[in-house]
């Protein structure tokens, strides 16, 4: 007994570092963004400090800014998920094909993965340029004559934050599905095939519900991602034109270091948390629920 | 049949290339082309005065070397920290049983869930008070923090998977816990470690948002390419930007030229049970 304990305690030992690095930048911040989101601490409006309860959280459904944000942080989340999952799935099954070109397939997707946001955020922000940039060049090769400003317009602005996303994003879930897509035997399509299935019969009864679990999960944590994306529209747009490209965490950055407004930043930031922790809630439900259906 | 499935496996790939290789390909040439050509159009997808006039003001007026040491420093550091305390924690977790050690691996994957930017200013203030903001240390700390919920979760996938007989094998000739560790276990480990080392110099190198909030007067690469002077509010520093983007790139594409298959392998590895 006494050398399990003593075990134990040595176990913890070994854990401490990792616990203690990542316990020093969490939990202090964490916990006072919660009790700042209850205070009057907008120093440049002349703040009080005082305790003003929920107040902070009244204010953020009658702000304007905010509600333009949430409504683009959905379109933006909604969007580029069903466009992640149609082309992230078409894109793992090429990546799944035997033939010359799979090494060069491969490589050329990893490299948007392997690149920093903010590069590609700051070469589409000269790539939607009316004048010089490459969309618009590309495009009058067609349709000589074209011109259109792509980011000062809301709408094509948030088109053109949403393509740049996919563009990034869309090969990393595509890997990530690949890694499901090889699990499944091959000798199972073989048999298919002598029973007379048709390559899309085989993709949708074969396929489908061979991956589906991978697509779900990652579909969850990717959805997750999309709701605190920030990297893109800090390079590519500055939140504008005006704020319709402002995402949630963008809008936070706005109020907490330029507008100093900490406790209302706090508010928003505790209401995107919660809404975090609901989304990884819905996760482990998912989850449960397939392994359950699957017998595990 | 045959050949119409050839050509369309190609077709594909040539689309899919094409998305993602052009616009690489034009800020490619755009580094190479001199400024003053730059601004026209249509653009010129092969520049007739090709220069390396960008990468020297680069070099030399911005002081790319220095972003890059600090860039390296940061990084190497994280990590070293990274792989050291997650490879003790992941022993740990995988050979040790308690209450306690699943509320630790429960809490450091949980809080890789908490949004960066909703504790961002009260970590600045919190660092600011120790001194750690606009310092290497508090940086490598930062870096190293972010490191560590996925570390964690591909070594303790990798080593659960490896069998407890050599360790047990070594109980019996008499090894202490240390012996058993590096004799036994880090040497199975390889893999693991080369792999979490390849996509977590990857993340370092993409970090925008630690170094954006949490420093100023040290510049990493990421930032450096934000911060290129303006000439004036309506045109972007195209010619600078598009060079620094490619200074960025090239050892990124030369990296998963060497590792593909290991950074594949590793991405895989971290996606199907995460």
């Amino acid at each position: 007994m006494l050398k399990k304990r003593k075990a134990i305690l040595l176990a913890l030992l070994l854990v401490l570092p990792a616990l203690l690095i990542r316990g020093f930048t969490t939990v202090q911040p964490i916990f006072m963004t919660f009790y700042n989101s209850l205070f009057d601490l907008s120093l440049f409006k002349g703040g009080t400090g005082e305790f003003i309860g929920l107040q902070n959280y009244k204010d953020i459904f009658t702000d304007d800014k905010f509600i333009t944000s949430t409504d683009f942080t959905v379109i933006f989340t909604v969007v580029s998920m069903i466009f992640h999952i149609v082309l992230g799935v078409g894109l793992a099954l090429m990546l799944n094909m035997k033939f010359k070109g799979k090494k060069f397939l491969r490589v050329t997707v990893l490299i948007p993965w392997a690149m920093p946001m903010v590069v590609a955020g700051q070469a589409a922000r000269w790539a939607f340029n009316d004048m010089y940039g490459l969309v618009n060049d590309l495009i009058r090769r067609v349709n000589p004559g074209f011109h259109f400003d792509w980011l000062i317009h809301n709408d094509s602005a948030r088109l053109a934050v949403i393509a740049v996303d996919l563009w990034k994003d869309v090969p990393f879930f595509a890997i990530l599905v690949l890694a499901a897509l090889q699990f499944i035997p091959g000798d199972i399509y073989e048999s298919a095939k002598i029973d007379g299935a048709g390559k899309v019969r085989a993709f949708f009864s074969i396929t489908v519900p061979n991956i589906s679990k991978t697509v779900i999960t990652i579909s969850i944590f990717f959805t997750m991602w999309r709701l605190t994306s920030f990297d893109v529209v800090y390079a590519m747009t500055s939140g504008g034109p005006g704020d319709s490209t402002t995402l949630l965490s963008y809008r936070i950055m706005i109020e907490a270091f330029t507008n100093l407004n900490l406790g209302y930043a706090s508010a928003i930031g505790v209401v995107l948390f919660v809404v975090m922790l609901l989304f990884s809630g819905v996760n482990l439900f998912v989850i449960k629920r397939i392994n359950a259906r699957d017998g595990l | 049949m045959k050949i119409l499935t050839f050509s369309g496996r190609w077709g594909l790939t040539v689309v899919v290339a094409g998305i993602i290789l052009i616009p690489l390909y034009w800020i490619f040439i755009s580094s190479l082309t001199p400024a003053a050509e730059l601004f026209k159009s249509p653009i010129d997808y092969l520049p007739d005065h090709a220069t390396l006039a960008n990468y020297k003001s680069l070099i030399f007026k911005l002081g790319i070397g220095q972003k890059a040491l600090d860039t390296l420093i940061i990084t190497g550091g994280s990590l070293i920290v990274s792989t050291i305390a997650c490879l003790l924690a992941a022993y740990a977790f995988t050979r040790f049983k308690s209450g306690w050690l699943s509320a630790a691996f429960g809490a450091i994957i949980f809080s890789a869930l908490i949004p960066g930017i909703v504790t961002a200013r009260p970590l600045f203030d919190f660092l600011k008070s120790m001194n750690l903001i606009d310092t290497y240390l508090g940086l490598t700390i930062l870096y190293t923090s972010n490191l560590i919920p996925f570390t964690v979760l591909i070594m303790v996938n990798f080593l659960g998977a490896i069998p407890l007989d050599f360790e047990e094998a070594a109980n019996v000739d008499g090894a202490n816990f240390i012996q058993k560790l590096f004799k036994v276990t880090l040497p199975l480990m390889g893999p693991a470690i080369a792999t979490t080392l390849i996509i977590n110099f990857i993340t370092c190198l993409n970090d925008l948002f630690t170094p954006l909030f949490f420093s100023q007067k040290i510049e990493v690469l990421s930032i450096g390419i934000t911060t290129i002077p303006k000439l004036n509010s309506y045109m972007m520093p195209w010619d600078l930007i598009s060079t620094m983007g490619w200074i960025i790139l090239l050892p990124i594409i030369i990296f998963i030229l060497i590792f593909e298959k290991r950074i594949m392998e590793g991405i895989m590895a971290g996606g199907v049970k995460g």
